[in-house]
C-alpha cells in the first residue's frame, strides 16, 4: 500500500524530467522519427555516355537528358536510344554497360538486387568478383554474380 | 499527465538492445561454436541456412567439374569432400566455409563478365556468361549455374530449361589398350573417340586428361569442341589417359560430363626391319 501511494508521483517526476526543455505537457515530445533524414546515398553513377541517354528520377514524371557522373538513386530509371550507350557504375565498383535501345531501373537496396533490366542488352563487369557482387533482375529471371552472392 | 504517460511508453518502446538477445544461459558465442564444433547436439547454425550452404556447394561442384585436372583441382576436391561431409552432418556453417575455400582455390582473381539481354516484349531473357567465376540464374524458384561460355534463355513464367543429359561414350571401350607404331617424334595415334548423340545438343566438349605417361613430363589435358559425335585425337605419348565428353545446347546449357573412360596407348614393342630381295620389309 505504501508503494502504491509512492509510485504514481515518482513516475510523473521521471517522465517530466525526461521532457525536452520548453516542452509543455500538452506537446508531444520530438521522437527519433522527427530527426532530419540523412541525405540519400547514390547507389551508382552514370559514365561514358554516348548518343541520347535519358534519366527519370524516382520522384519525377518526366524524362530528362542524362550526363556523365550523374548520381543514380533507388528507383531511378535510365534509357538509351538506338545507337546510344552508357555505363552505370555501382558503389562497389561493379559496372553495367547499357547498349542501345535499353531501359534499366536502379533497384531498391532492400530488394537484394542492384539493377532491373526492362528492355535491351547490358554487359556486366565485376573487376574483382572476389569482393564485389552484382545482381541483375529482369521480368523473368535474376542473375547473381560475384563472390559474395546473396543466396535467397 | 497524459503526455508524461505517453513519454513513458515511448521510452519503453524505443529501447534498442545493443547486443543480440541471449535466451536463457547460452553464452553469446555459442552459435559460432555450434557452427564449427562437432558435437552435433544443435545441428543448425543460425548464420548459415542449409539452402545457402547447398548453393555454395553447387557453385563449388560446378567449379571443380570445369577445372583442369591439376594439383589445384585435387586440392579443391579435398575441400569439397570436407564440405559435403559437413553438410551431410548438418554443419552448414562449416560446409559453407569449406565450399568457399574450394571455390576460391579454383577462381583466382579474374574479372567476371556476363551479358543479360531482354527482348522487346520483356518476356524473354537471355543470359550469357563470358568470363570469370560462374554466375547463377534464378527463375521460378529454380536455379542454374552458368560457367564460361554457357548461355540460357528464360521465358517469363516458365521454369529454367533442364540441362541436356550427359553423353554416353561409345568408343573405345573402357580401359582399351591401343598398340600403335610411334611416329618419328615418338607419338602414338590416331585414336578416335566417339559418343552417342544427345537431344538438343549442338556441340560437344571433349577433354582427354593424361594420367601417366611412359617418358617425359605429364602433358597438358587436350580439349576440343566439336559439332560431330567423334574426335580423332592428335598423336600422344605412350601412357594412360582418361576422357569425358560434355553436351552443350544453345537453349539448355551444358550437361554434366559423361562418365569417365580410360584408354592406354602403347608403342609396338619392337620393330624389325628385314632386308628382302627388293628392299626393306617392316
Amino acid at each position: 500500500m505504501v508503494n502504491g501511494r509512492r509510485w504514481p508521483p515518482l513516475l510523473l517526476v521521471v517522465a517530466l524530467a525526461a521532457l525536452p526543455p520548453g516542452c509543455t505537457a500538452d506537446e508531444k515530445p520530438r521522437g527519433p522519427a522527427e530527426a532530419p533524414l540523412p541525405p540519400p546515398v547514390p547507389r551508382a553513377h552514370l559514365r561514358d555516355l554516348t548518343g541520347e541517354v535519358q534519366i527519370k528520377r524516382a520522384i519525377a514524371d518526366e524524362w530528362s537528358a542524362a550526363r556523365s557522373e550523374l548520381p543514380l538513386y533507388e528507383n531511378d530509371k535510365v534509357r538509351t536510344e538506338a545507337g546510344a550507350s552508357a555505363q552505370v557504375v555501382f558503389a562497389n565498383g561493379s559496372t553495367v554497360h547499357l547498349g542501345g535501345d535499353s531501359l534499366v531501373g536502379i533497384a531498391e537496396s532492400k530488394l537484394r538486387t542492384d539493377v532491373t533490366v526492362l528492355r535491351g542488352r547490358v554487359d556486366a563487369t565485376l573487376e574483382k568478383p572476389a569482393t564485389q557482387s552484382l545482381s541483375v533482375t529482369t521480368p523473368s529471371a535474376t542473375v547473381r554474380a560475384g563472390r559474395k552472392i546473396e543466396f535467397q | 499527465m497524459k503526455a508524461a504517460l505517453w513519454l513513458s511508453a515511448w521510452m519503453g518502446l524505443s529501447v534498442v538492445p545493443s547486443a543480440p538477445t541471449v535466451v536463457g544461459h547460452e553464452p553469446p558465442e555459442a552459435p559460432a561454436r555450434r557452427g564449427s564444433g562437432g558435437s552435433g547436439a544443435t545441428p543448425k547454425a543460425p548464420s548459415a541456412e542449409p539452402q545457402t550452404a547447398l548453393k555454395a556447394l553447387e557453385m563449388s561442384r560446378a567449379a571443380v567439374k570445369a577445372a583442369p585436372n591439376d594439383a589445384r583441382r585435387r586440392e579443391a576436391e579435398d575441400r569439397l569432400k570436407d564440405a559435403e561431409a559437413h553438410f551431410q552432418q548438418a554443419r552448414y556453417a562449416d560446409a559453407l566455409h569449406k565450399a568457399d575455400e574450394a571455390w576460391a582455390l579454383l577462381n583466382p582473381p579474374q574479372p567476371s563478365l556476363f551479358t543479360v539481354e531482354v527482348g522487346h516484349d520483356g518476356g524473354t531473357t537471355t543470359v550469357t556468361h563470358r568470363q570469370g567465376p560462374p554466375v547463377t540464374v534464378e527463375a521460378q524458384h529454380a536455379t542454374r549455374i552458368l560457367a564460361k561460355g554457357e548461355s540460357v534463355r528464360v521465358q517469363q513464367g516458365t521454369v529454367l530449361p533442364e540441362p541436356p543429359s550427359a553423353p554416353q561414350p561409345v568408343q573405345p571401350t573402357d580401359k582399351y589398350r591401343f598398340t600403335l607404331k610411334p611416329s618419328a617424334q615418338g607419338l602414338l595415334g590416331p585414336v578416335t573417340l566417339s559418343w552417342a548423340a544427345v537431344e538438343g545438343a549442338t556441340r560437344y566438349e571433349v577433354e582427354v586428361v593424361p594420367e601417366t605417361v611412359e617418358a617425359g613430363p605429364l602433358p597438358s589435358p587436350v580439349r576440343e569442341v566439336l559439332g560431330a559425335r567423334q574426335w580423332a585425337l592428335p598423336a600422344l605419348p605412350a601412357g594412360r589417359y582418361r576422357w569425358t565428353v560434355t553436351a552443350v545446347s544453345p537453349g539448355q546449357g551444358r550437361s554434366v560430363p559423361s562418365t569417365a573412360r580410360r584408354f592406354e596407348l602403347a608403342a609396338d614393342a619392337l620393330e624389325l626391319n628385314i632386308k628382302v630381295k627388293d628392299g626393306w620389309q617392316k
